[in-house]
């Protein structure tokens, strides 16, 4: 079940951020704000989370992107299964191949959730956040969420009214987002 | 490096009509007809350029969609000499030459939106203004894909032409 | 016991908490010899305590020759503190063990130094089962032990005695002298004899060379009893209690100790000799508390310690050699025993596990063999053999592998890689000096990191040509990079299935990780740090902060900055988490600070605009939010606002219209505790975080400098002598001009010193709130400039809210504008122009010019409602309505409002008409000046006397056709005057006439005057309504009487300032000359100018238009008047030029006088033509006729004849003229009048003449005359006419009669 899309510009900045939790509203005062974000832990399950959560897996982006680029070694597979282990070394060169591809996989594993990144040609990035449930998604369903993201995205582009780079408000786009996330 | 020539690059099916017609028609009566100075005309020019840009800059957006990522710069002049070129002109560039650093020449010998015109020198002189929609064209595509180039195209003899691309290193 | 409360005493030990993860560890610290280093006692203060740690830890390798001779390379690791349950995992991995002990103290005293030494045994106590050797530091004694005092310290600091300075030498000089390595295997006769037995050694054999030891050890006592009063009995004791204490201790390590200092003694010995001696001459030497069994250093000062490296290297020698033989001992084990081993051979939380064990099993014994290699390998891998560990961890991996022990399995790889790290990446080693700081860290890492990326097409991670030409020759079966990878993939994958094991999988994932990124494999090492947080472990709420604060440190030296800064900002939430007992807010704000740079964020205001992007705004916020949150808790209030203040400042783009509302107010807020100031802040840390300015609340979108208004404009006298001197000399003014052409910053107009100057500007407010900003000025430099500031209040999110920001220059000179400054939302900022967005220059310049006074002008008339304003300094206008010929007054009074007195006034009159303005106002120069100069408040008034020019001669409208179109170009007084057309003959005029109507609605200038032509002819007459005419006849002059005055020092300097009134004249029509002709008057001398007079206002009207003659005419009426006036003497008037003279005749003689009931005027002749025949009745005939009939002269009425009777007739001429009057012919004509018209001049037969009818005179002199005679008879009666007339044969224009013709009667 997707629980977060995010869409981020060339520059690494988000243009567009959806996630299922409700927005979390401004903290009144200070002294209350601060006790919600002490609160906060690793696991907190806002908005904001998403926001952290999707921000530092720009790091495994922009370090897979780079790999990709410079076609070395590694695109493996997070988990240190010894056996996928074993195959992230045995099929290095398999994996170069992967990294053609604009699909990244899975960019960071947790018991509750899982992150997917996907980078275009023209280094717009997507990230979608997966809750973890009892019906573990196929890698193909993840693929097939992005290629609906990527083409919503393109007809996006293809707006005149949309100016590259800023960042999305197209209820066009909402649409499919939300498609995707309430899962078909 | 030569590419394979396109069989279909001559004649021209019905379909890819409107946009010859369209540019030309631009051209010659958004920018020929306005009968002002020099100066005014080069403004002109420089703005249809930049529609080119926008137009290149979201259309290899879409074109790219289903292709994997390239692995360096010459692949990606690559597909704009062949599937972007095709998907906007149905024919692949005929000829492409570079110097490994950074600069590429594009040949394509019947330039569509040149080729309807003359055969002749007979508008020798007004072809230039038929180049610089395309060359913001693949000005936007490269920038998209985070090549920032200059393009600038040169034609000897009708309908055929060349585009200069040089990639701008960041410095 | 007593030692172990004094440890809890004594605070600071860590060992009383729980183990946590030494996220500092390298996989290289498997080689290395673990030493604690203490502080104890109070007297030495941290900051020696300090310095001695980092001489100590500077000894970090130690190059010692093995019996074989062969170089051995030791590392040693210093920490601190250590806890002992790390401490107990020795076992598993014996780089945990504690082997040395360093205490570090000072005393002064007996006790203290009893008390020191209590400290050090506890503490020993605490490692008992580990302990190799230990020392015990002590600063403030001599050599000898004796207390040291200051003042000797001048002979102790040069005293090194030999023995010491021997062993420098050899440690320091390790490079291998075949001499020193012979000195080092001589040093340790027995453990040589115990190392040539090697692996397959006997019991006896290696017992016997532990055997002969006690012999040793006596030696050793012997040396101890040096130091201390030799007691054997409590020596033996203590060591056995001390056996007794360690019960599961292997024996060995009690000899060891032993064997260790007998080791030693061969070094010392002497040492300790000459402290003997010392201690023998010097009677205050302190004494060890008898219990005290540990060798003690002693220095007088940090200073005078030269020695200090030495005695250490000496100690890790003795370290190393009881490593060696333990490694020895373990490889000379007899397979059979080993399984009794495997008791001590297992991790802490196996203990339990093992009770009653079956440990004859085979695969107990296999378990054991297994682990047993694996400790060999640790061993020998401290002991810097590095094949041979590998060798044995491989060996060790079989066996446990096929016993599946899996957490010693994981060891052995672990191990492994370790030793295969040694090989591969020795400078993965940190450098003792190079203090852990994470920024530091970061920064060169992410240096690292990029040239990483660099290097696009280089060759795998891991396999940089260096590494692979380093590791190849080195050790056989040594991993390579990928296999390192694995094995700790697998090693961690095996810790993992132990929860106890959790602390040993964390740091093998960190060592990993530091691999890893080693050898750039930036993806796997975050994987092992992904992995490493995972990892649950019971730890404290602050431990917890260490931990994830040391994995954002790793993070960064990955290159993830965003990671790192997320765990940085758990890390913080830690410090502060509710579950947290005592919140640290102080470290929460600090390490905060740290993530900022991993979210693209800067304190720095001007930095986060030079960001190419601008990172991840949310996420920003939510930082910059806490770091307020935790600077107010703090305690910290400036602090906090200025946080705020920055959100404001650089998050508003990316805020929502509730956040921007939201965070408005908490700044308002926080702001009432203190007001942010613009100032840097110093935090504690020593951080400096720069001043915010609130640029964008209110933005300013045009900040615009108001000129001086046109009347109060200064300028400058320009001085024309010198520019058109030469365009190369310098004058102030054209240079000025030029700067204003080149650059910007300098304003194109001055203000005045000490008058009130003005900045508009045009604010934005992007708050959905009400902004109040309670003060807004301007910030200037150059002259002294008062600066007014002003309150403004704009309403929520209004974009155009005009503002005025006012100041007063004190000086004069050049005023720099810079910018200006807020007070808003209880934030002070100063925003300077360079850094505004929309502004294309730095600072603005104006010129203050001295004071000048200023004037305020008002005139006795009326303000006119409109005047075309040409001259923008008009101040005032006066609107003045008169008769044509009429003539009013106009009083104007000057004012001086300004403070300096007007001592220069010039005035001029301009007007867009041409000089016939100079006939309207007339005013008296003199009269002001001699009022100047005009003191301030003082007024002076002077007056204008108007007279209203007008036409009288002509058509009105055609006169008012003129006037509309002398507004747009042609000056009024042109059109009657104008060229030819006046001389037309009459009846073209006429026609013109007629045609007039059509012809006004195109009133084009020429036309016009055409028309006027028409107007002045002789026969015209009119054909229009006097009404229509009235109106359109009133003709409008503008004039503005301009100021230029100056006064008090802007004068000097040339300055001055002008304004101007504006007059607005009307004049009404009074009478028209419509017609005119010439009449002969009674006398020769005189002729009758006859006028037909049209009085076109709407009174009736007198006119005078000769001494006592007046006439009346109604209201649009007109009537004839016949004016007598003196003919014109032809005199000096050269040819062609006569009607002009005769013009300007009539002009001056004649004069009418119209008065109307309130007032009364002149009208002139001006304008008026004249036809030939005209001219010639105005000018006196150049001939002077006399003619006598009968002798007697004529006279006018007839003269009666008798039918038949001669009539005899003398003519006479006269030349009145200058020249000669030449060809003449004179000539009579006698007619009858029918008085119908018609003449007869067929008289033939009526009369006859005697003499010539006619005669040609051939040329009369001037003065002279010329007389004919001649005679005439009348046959019929009836009344006959006779004309003379006399013309020039060369022209028959001009013909002179005698008139009025003779009239004869005859009966």
């Amino acid at each position: 079940m997707a629980v977060c899309v995010c869409v981020i510009g060339k520059d690494n900045g988000p243009i567009y951020m959806r996630s299922r939790s409700r927005a979390d509203e401004l903290s009144q005062t200070v002294e209350h704000n601060l006790s919600q974000m002490a609160f906060r832990g690793v696991t907190a399950n806002t908005e904001l989370q998403y926001n952290f959560i999707v921000s530092s897996a720009l790091d495994i982006i922009e370090e897979r992107a780079l790999v990709g680029s410079s076609a070395s070694g590694y695109k493996g597979n997070p988990s240190l299964h010894p056996s996928a282990s074993g195959g992230a070394v045995g099929s290095i060169d398999g994996q170069q191949l992967a990294t053609r591809e604009l699909y990244l996989g899975a960019l960071t594993a947790r018991e509750e959730y899982k992150v997917y990144g996907y980078m275009t040609n023209t280094k717009i990035k997507f990230v979608i956040v997966i809750e973890e449930t009892s019906i573990p998604l196929r890698e193909n369903d993840i693929r097939t969420m992005f290629r609906k993201l990527h083409s919503a995205f393109c007809d996006l582009m293809s707006n005149p009214f949309y100016l590259p780079g800023s960042s999305i408000n197209s209820k066009r786009f909402d649409a499919v987002v939300t498609s995707i996330m309430s899962g078909q | 490096m030569a590419l394979p020539p396109q069989s279909t690059s001559t004649t021209a099916p019905p379909d890819e009509l409107p946009l010859e017609l369209l540019h030309g028609e631009l051209i010659f009566s958004g920018i020929l007809l306005s009968k002002d100075k020099e100066g005014d005309i080069n403004e002109l020019l420089s703005k249809l350029e930049f529609i080119g840009f926008s137009t290149g800059y979201r259309l290899i957006e879409r074109l790219l969609k289903d292709s994997t990522r390239f692995k360096d710069e010459l692949d990606t002049i690559k597909f704009i000499c062949k599937d972007f070129w095709v998907a906007i002109y149905k024919k692949q560039i005929d000829n492409l030459r570079t110097n490994h650093q950074g600069t590429y020449v594009l040949q394509d010998n019947c330039f569509k939106l040149l080729s309807k015109i003359s055969a002749t020198k007979q508008y020798l002189e007004h072809g230039p203004k038929f180049l610089a929609f395309t060359c913001g064209i693949i000005r936007g595509a490269l920038s998209n894909l985070g090549i920032s180039s200059v393009v600038v195209a040169e034609i000897s003899t009708m309908p055929t032409c060349r585009f200069h691309i040089t990639i701008q290193r960041a410095t | 016991m007593r030692s172990a409360v004094s440890v809890i005493l004594s605070g600071t030990a860590p060992e009383q908490n729980m183990s946590y993860p030494d996220y500092s560890q390298t996989p290289l610290d498997h080689q290395s010899l673990l030493v604690v280093v203490r502080h104890i006692g109070r007297q030495l203060r941290t900051k020696q305590f300090n310095r001695a740690f980092e001489r100590i830890s500077r000894i970090n390798q130690l190059k010692v020759f093995d019996s074989q001779n062969q170089a051995r390379h030791i590392w040693i690791r210093y920490l601190r503190g250590y806890p002992q349950e790390n401490n107990d995992w020795g076992d598993f991995q014996t780089h945990r063990k504690a082997l040395g002990l360093i205490t570090v103290g000072q005393c002064n005293s007996q006790d203290e130094f009893n008390e020191l030494c209590r400290i050090h045994e506890s503490l020993k106590v605490g490692y008992a089962f580990t302990l190799y050797d230990s020392r015990c530091i002590l600063f403030g004694l001599n050599q000898d032990g004796t207390l040291y005092e200051e003042s000797h310290s001048s002979d102790i600091s040069p005293c090194v005695d030999p023995a010491d300075d021997g062993f420098h030498k050899k440690n320091e000089s390790n490079s291998g002298s075949p001499r020193d390595s012979a000195v080092s295997s001589t040093a340790m006769p027995d453990s040589l004899q115990s190392c040539s037995n090697s692996g397959g050694s006997s019991a006896p054999s290696s017992i016997g060379g532990i055997i002969n030891i006690p012999k040793k050890s006596t030696s050793s006592d012997s040396l101890q009893n040096y130091l201390e009063t030799p007691n054997e009995d409590t020596f033996d004791s203590v060591s056995e209690d001390s056996s007794s204490r360690s019960e599961s201790v292997s024996a060995t390590i009690q000899y060891a100790r032993m064997e260790q200092e007998a080791g030693l003694a061969g070094g010392q010995v002497n040492a300790d000799r000459q402290s003997v001696d010392k201690q023998s001459t010097e009677p205050k030497s302190l004494v060890a508390p008898t219990n005290f069994k540990a060798r003690t250093l002693f220095y007088p000062t940090m200073e005078h310690s030269q020695t200090l490296e030495t005695d250490i290297e000496e100690f890790i020698a003795s370290l190393f050699w009881i490593l060696e033989s333990k490694r020895m001992d373990k490889l000379g084990l007899r397979k059979a025993d080993r399984h009794l081993l495997l008791n001590s051979l297992c991790a802490p939380f196996e203990k339990k596990d093992f009770v009653g064990l079956d440990l004859e099993s085979k695969n107990n014994k296999r378990r054991a063999d297994g682990r047993l290699k694996k400790q060999l390998g640790d061993l020998s891998l401290q002991a810097g053999l590095l094949s041979e560990a590998i060798s044995h961890y491989h060996s060790a991996a079989d066996i446990l592998k096929s016993v599946n022990d899996w957490l010693w399995l994981a060891g052995a790889l672990e191990g492994m890689c370790s030793a295969s790290v040694a090989c591969l990446y020795p400078q993965l080693r940190r450098s003792p000096t190079l203090q852990r700081n994470s920024s530091l860290q970061g920064s060169e890492l992410t240096k690292y990191k990029v040239a990483a990326i660099g290097t696009t097409n280089s060759l795998p991670p891991g396999l940089d040509p260096e590494q692979i030409g380093g590791y190849k020759p080195m050790i056989k079966n040594c991993l390579t990079p990928a296999e390192i990878l694995e094995k700790y993939r697998e090693a961690v994958t095996h810790y993992g299935k132990y929860r106890q094991a959790g602390i040993i999988e964390t740091e093998a994932s960190i060592k990993a990780a530091l691999v890893l990124i080693e050898q750039r494999q930036t993806l796997h090492a975050a994987d092992f740090l992904q992995n490493a947080v995972f990892i649950s472990l019971q730890l404290t709420e602050d431990e917890k902060m260490q931990r994830f604060n040391a994995l954002s440190e790793l993070y960064t030296k990955v290159g993830f900055h965003r990671k790192a800064a997320f765990f940085k900002r758990v890390a913080a939430m830690r410090c502060v988490s509710p579950h947290n007992p005592h919140p640290n807010w102080a470290l929460c704000h600090s390490l905060l600070l740290q993530l900022l740079e991993g979210y693209k964020l800067s304190l720095n205001p001007n930095e986060i605009s030079t960001y190419n992007f601008y990172g991840w705004p949310r996420l920003q916020m939510q930082v910059m939010q806490e770091l307020v949150g935790t600077a107010k808790r703090k305690g910290n209030n400036a602090l906090a606002t200025r946080h705020m203040t920055f959100l404001v400042h650089a998050m508003l783009p990316h805020m929502s219209r509730d956040e921007r509302r939201e965070f408005a107010q908490q700044l308002e807020a926080l702001s009432k505790d203190a007001e942010g100031l613009p100032v840097p802040l110093a935090i504690d840390n020593g951080l400096i975080v720069p001043p915010v300015h609130l640029q964008h609340t209110p933005s300013v979108k045009v900040f615009k400098l108001v000129p001086p208004t046109p009347h109060l404009k200064p300028e400058k006298v320009e001085d024309k002598k010198l520019e058109e001197a030469s365009p190369f000399v310098y004058t102030p003014f054209s240079a000025h001009r030029d700067r204003g052409a080149k650059d910007v910053t300098k304003a194109e107009f001055s203000w005045v010193e000490g008058e009130l100057c003005e900045v508009n500007v045009i604010l934005e407010n992007p708050l959905p709130i009400e902004l109040k900003v309670s003060s807004m000025c301007l910030i200037t430099e150059g002259v002294k400039f008062h600066v007014n500031s002003n309150v403004i209040s704009i309403p929520a999110e209004s974009n155009m809210f005009p503002a005025t920001l006012t100041g007063k220059p004190l000086e004069p000179g050049t005023l720099r504008i810079l910018g200006y400054s807020t007070y808003t939302l209880g934030v002070k900022s100063n925003i300077r122009l360079k850094n505004m967005k929309n502004m294309l220059f730095p600072h603005i310049d104006v010129e203050i010019v001295p004071a000048l006074p200023s004037l305020d002008v008002s005139t006795s008339k009326p303000k006119s409602e409109f005047f075309s304003s040409f001259s923008d300094s008009v101040v005032t206008s006066a609107s003045i309505s008169l008769l044509m010929g009429e003539t009013q007054e106009c009083t104007v009074t000057l004012t001086n409002t300004g403070k300096v007195p007007i001592e220069h006034l010039e005035m001029k009159m301009d007007s867009r008409l041409d000089k016939q303005i100079l006939d309207i106002f007339k005013w008296s120069e003199d009269n002001i000046m001699s009022q100047l100069p005009i003191q301030p408040g003082a007024s002076a008034s002077f007056t204008v006397y108007i007279y209203g020019v007008g036409d009288f001669i002509g058509q009105p409208d055609n006169s008012n056709t003129v006037d509309n179109s002398s507004v747009s170009s042609l000056p009024v007084s042109n059109a009657p005057s104008v060229d030819g057309p006046s001389s037309l003959p009459s009846r073209l005029g006429a026609i013109s006439d007629r045609l007039r109507p059509k012809r006004t609605e195109s009133s084009a200038s020429n036309r016009s005057s055409v028309k006027s032509g028409g107007g002045s002819s002789v026969l015209s007459f009119p054909v229009r309504s006097p009404k229509v005419s009235m109106a359109s006849n009133v003709k409008n002059y503008e004039a503005v009487l301009n100021l230029k005055y100056s006064g008090g020092p802007g004068f000097k300097t040339g300055h001055f300032r002008r304004c101007g009134v504006a007059f607005n004249v009307e004049v009404s029509p009074t009478l028209y000359i419509t017609k005119w002709d010439t009449l002969p008057g009674e006398s020769p001398a005189q002729f009758y100018l006859v006028l037909d007079l049209w009085n076109a206002t709407d009174h009736e009207m007198e006119v005078q238009y000769a001494k006592n003659k007046q006439i009346l005419v109604e209201k649009a009426e007109s009537c004839r008047i016949p004016v007598p006036v003196d003919r014109c003497p032809m005199t000096n008037v050269e040819k062609g030029k006569e009607e002009q003279a005769c013009c300007e005749h009539i002009v001056t003689n004649v004069d009418l006088k119209w008065v109307l009931p309130e007032c009364s005027g002149k009208a002139t002749m001006q304008g008026i033509r004249l036809t030939p025949p005209m001219v010639q009745l105005v000018t006196v005939s150049p001939i002077h006729w006399e003619i006598t009939i009968n002798g007697e002269s004529v006279k006018p009425e007839e003269i009666r004849f008798d039918a038949g009777e001669m009539i005899s007739v003398n003519v006479w001429l006269r030349n009145h003229l200058k020249e000669a009057l030449e060809d003449l012919s004179l000539s009579l004509d006698c007619f009858q009048d029918y008085q119908n018209g018609r003449c007869n001049y067929k008289l033939d037969s009526r009369f006859a003449v005697i003499g010539n009818d006619s005669v040609l005179i051939p040329e009369i002199c001037p003065g002279s005359s010329f007389q004919h005679a001649l005679s005439m008879i009348f046959f019929v009666p009836g009344l006959y006419k006779v004309d003379f007339k006399c013309n020039r044969k060369s022209s028959e224009d001009c013909v002179w009669k005698f008139n009025p013709p003779l009239d004869i009667q005859i009966n």
